[in-house]
């Protein structure tokens, strides 16, 4: 496996950088309106999004990122 | 298939109904004994009249002039009263229940001012100590009260607890304060009447609620009128005196417990209540002496006023 | 001074109402299961240019809760493809070894961008597409369900997928835990898959299996914005080649192990390791803009494995409410991709190690694409959806300039079409 230490540095240092968010100050149940709105969920239209990834893994040699599983094709 | 069962009860003195749906009666009772005994376990910590409340062990050590260490559930709501007594400007006033003593609704006669004054030294939520968990009385002779936030906190833990038990659509009504579990089934809101101050069995307006609150407080719970001035229960705790200028106030809100204490507020302010309401945020409606009704901006013509042959009194909108 | 004071009482008093115990019910507020049963169909229609590959799938979706604590989904997929994909690359100056080759005529197709590189005539490679028009029909189901604790929630998930060459079957197990009162949520995740390949024009059988874990985390900021990190990685290991594509080896008599004649002397069957270790790191970004009423989702991916490729992946979409409930979301995406150690449009000579591909998914090569979706909802129940998108996929938009020429370029349409009910 060739993969070079700086690559790895670059990850760990955007998940540090996540947890030290974790800090942030609570906010009340009152004000999550806007994060409750349907568009602002992390993904708003699954089944849509699904049928991109899916052309993406096709034709492109990436997968991985989003989610775990999801089975495969023959796809040429 | 969602059926509505109503299981009526009283507590707090007051009547109360639950309306929950559910398939099955048998699932609905037993939510419904959970919340009643909830509602009851409230009536038993802060009732003045039962001995061996919370709230009359806090007014034996008050009565001394002494200090108490209060629970988790108490400190809250000294809390929240300490808030209501800020944003009211102090007219909102947990230790304003001694006035009490000086006006006998049933005695129709006003009462001496010398004895309203002796009353006053003894009145006042800034002159108690309240540094959580240890409230402290340095005026002996002060009593604490939690009528406008007890029986609508009791609501919101109600309905909340229906919520939890698996009931999304329903309602608790507590006394004419009422916290909204969840719509019809088909999604259609409750329709809510709010009492008209002066002609009893009447509604004055009709609000459609989906969820939220809805409390209404007026000068026709307890009153008398002398002189043709009518004198109502809600005292200025600063005069002594009964407060002037609204028949009523309907106060529309997430919680039960803000929508009582923004109505009691209201009605404490006076002529300044419509003022006060508009500019606190709230949805809220009002009717005041002459009869003539209106509504906050924010509550957005969600109510529909019912007029009816007027004698006197004339109901139309802002 | 009323301008403060309003709003100001009633959230004063709504914040000291919400510290009285039992105010709210105890639910955890991301992991609540669906109300209601919703059902929705998609079609989207896939058309790559040059008369290459077209493929419709027609999707049925459902999602139900069970009990108060549990949902249930299932889709239903069937995919129907046909048209030619490349198969092999050779030089343009051998084009001629391309008519006897097995399988029957073979098209040739001379494909270059605008700014090749510099070769000589002969030695530019041209792609040759499959011969005959591939048909086949794909059908795919999953299930899942969840189940929803207080604050934890775990899903279980499978599926089958089946066509004529491949038959493919996953599960996975997710879990989502909310913490710190609500602002953040951890996920774990943990996936199987086992392929099955059996290529039409072949007398081969082959499998390949994949395991892959994710670990997540969704971090609150603001009332208006959110920050999610992926990290996940897959292990593949089997046959991991692609059975129907070709490599072209100049003076390849040397038969390498695992190099298989594929009819003609300078022709074989590609060849790729039989491992792959992938690693992925997701960051999501969504801010939500009150001036506007709309969303911003900002994605960028960092993909690496260990066959050389590194990927970048940039994704904006804005989501617009536009009144009357309709929505609108342009989008935007960007990738880069750069190739496979083993990679090389064709080969001049033989590689050390044995290993040679010449798929144009594993050359290096950057992808542009742009869409727009319209969605209108009614009463709240009824979502009809519609969307277009435009992808680029050209060698010379890799970061870092191209590695081959434009001769694998190609670009296609998606279209999608949608409607979603909720009972």
């Amino acid at each position: 496996m060739n993969i070079r230490n700086d690559v790895w540095q670059r990850i760990a240092a955007i998940l540090l950088l996540l947890l030290l968010i974790g800090g942030c100050t609570p906010i009340a149940p009152w004000q999550r309106g806007n994060l409750a709105k349907p568009y602002m969920a992390l993904e708003p239209d699954p089944a849509t999004a699904a049928v991109r990834r899916h052309v993406h893994v096709s034709k492109e040699a990436s997968s991985g990122g989003y989610g775990s599983g999801g089975g495969g094709c023959g796809c040429n | 298939m969602l059926r509505l069962h109503a299981f009526p009860f009283t507590a707090m003195g007051s009547p109360c109904m639950l309306q929950l749906y559910a398939p099955k009666r048998l699932e609905a009772k037993r939510i419904a004994v959970l919340a009643m005994a909830d509602v009851r376990r409230l009536e038993a910590r802060y009732s003045r009249y039962r001995p061996d409340s919370v709230l009359s062990t806090i007014n034996r050590i008050a009565a001394d002039g002494g200090t108490i260490t209060v629970d988790v559930e108490t400190a809250q709501l000294l809390n929240y009263a300490d808030v209501c007594h800020q944003e009211s400007d102090g007219l909102f006033d947990i230790s304003s229940g001694l006035l009490r003593q000086a006006w006998d609704f049933r005695s129709n006669r006003l009462p001496e001012p010398s004895r309203i004054d002796r009353l006053l030294n003894r009145v006042g939520w800034n002159k108690i100590d309240w540094s959580e968990p240890l409230l402290t009385f340095p005026v002996p002779g002060m009593e604490l009260d939690f009528g406008g936030i007890g029986k609508e906190y009791a609501a919101d833990r109600a309905a909340a607890l229906c919520l939890e038990q698996g009931i999304a659509h329903g309602l608790v009504d507590l006394g004419g304060d009422i916290k909204i579990i969840g719509p019809h089934p088909d999604g259609s809101p409750w329709q809510v009447g709010i009492r008209h101050p002066r002609r009893a069995d009447t509604i004055m307006a009709r609000i459609p609620l989906h969820h939220g609150s809805i409390a209404s407080s007026g000068d026709y719970e307890r009153f008398m009128i002398i002189g043709g001035h009518r004198y109502s229960h809600l005292l200025d705790p600063k005069t002594g005196w009964p407060v002037h200028g609204l028949c009523a106030v309907a106060v529309v809100a997430e919680h039960c417990l803000v929508a009582g204490s923004a109505c009691t507020i209201a009605m404490l302010k006076g002529e300044r209540g419509p003022a006060w309401l508009e500019a606190s945020g709230f949805q809220g409606l009002w009717m005041d002496q002459t009869g003539r009704m209106g509504e906050t901006c924010q509550t957005n013509n969600r109510l529909t006023p019912v007029s009816k042959e007027p004698s006197g009194f004339s109901t139309s909108q802002r | 001074m009323a301008a403060t004071k309003k709003n100001s009482c009633l959230h004063t008093l709504t914040a000291a109402a919400l510290a009285l115990p039992g105010m709210s019910p105890n639910k955890a507020t991301a992991g609540v299961p669906a109300e209601a049963i919703a059902t929705g169909f998609l079609y989207s229609h896939y058309d790559e240019c040059c008369n290459r590959m077209v493929v419709d799938v027609f999707e049925a979706f459902g999602i139900a809760p069970l009990g108060e604590s549990a949902e249930l989904s299932a889709s239903w997929v069937t995919d129907r493809i046909a048209g030619a994909s490349p198969v092999l690359n050779i030089p343009f100056g051998r084009t001629d070894a391309v008519a006897g080759a097995s399988g029957g005529a073979a098209k040739v197709s001379v494909t270059e961008s605008a700014r090749s590189l510099p070769l000589s005539i002969a030695a530019r490679p041209v792609q040759v597409m499959s011969s005959a028009t591939i048909r086949d029909t794909r059908n795919a189901l999953d299930l899942s369900g969840q189940y929803y604790f207080d604050d934890v929630t775990i899903g279980l998930a499978g599926g089958a997928s089946d066509e004529k060459d491949y038959r493919s079957y996953f599960s996975n197990l997710n879990l989502r835990w909310e913490t710190d009162k609500k602002m953040t949520t951890l996920a774990l995740g943990a996936g199987f898959t086992h392929d099955t390949i059996t290529p039409t024009t072949r007398d081969i059988k082959k499998s390949q299996t994949a395991v892959d874990s994710l670990l997540g985390i969704t971090q609150i900021l603001d009332k208006n914005s959110l920050l999610q990190a992926n990290m996940t990685y897959q292990y593949s290991s089997g046959f991991l080649s692609n059975p129907y594509k070709k490599v072209f080896i100049s003076g390849g008599g040397d038969q390498q192990p695992g190099l298989k004649s594929a009819g003609d002397p300078d022709i074989f069957w590609e060849n790729r390791p039989n491992e792959r270790h992938q690693w992925a790191v997701l960051a999501r970004y969504l801010r939500y803009f009150s001036d506007w009423d709309a969303a911003l989702h900002l994605d960028y991916r960092f993909h690496i494995d260990d066959w050389g490729i590194r990927s970048h992946t940039v994704e904006m979409q804005w989501h617009q409410p536009l009144g009357n409930d309709w929505m609108l979301v342009p989008r935007l995406r960007y990738y880069s991709q750069s190739e496979a150690k083993f990679y090389s449009p064709y080969f001049g000579a033989p590689r050390g190690n044995g290993f040679y591909s010449s798929d144009y998914r594993l050359s290096g090569f950057g992808a542009l694409s742009g869409g727009l979706t319209f969605t209108k909802t009614f009463f709240d129940r009824l979502k009809l959806h519609t969307g277009v998108e435009y992808s680029v996929h050209k060698a010379g938009l890799k970061l870092d300039g191209a590695t081959q020429p434009g001769f694998a370029d190609f670009s296609f349409f998606l279209i999608t079409a949608g409607i979603d009910y909720r009972f």
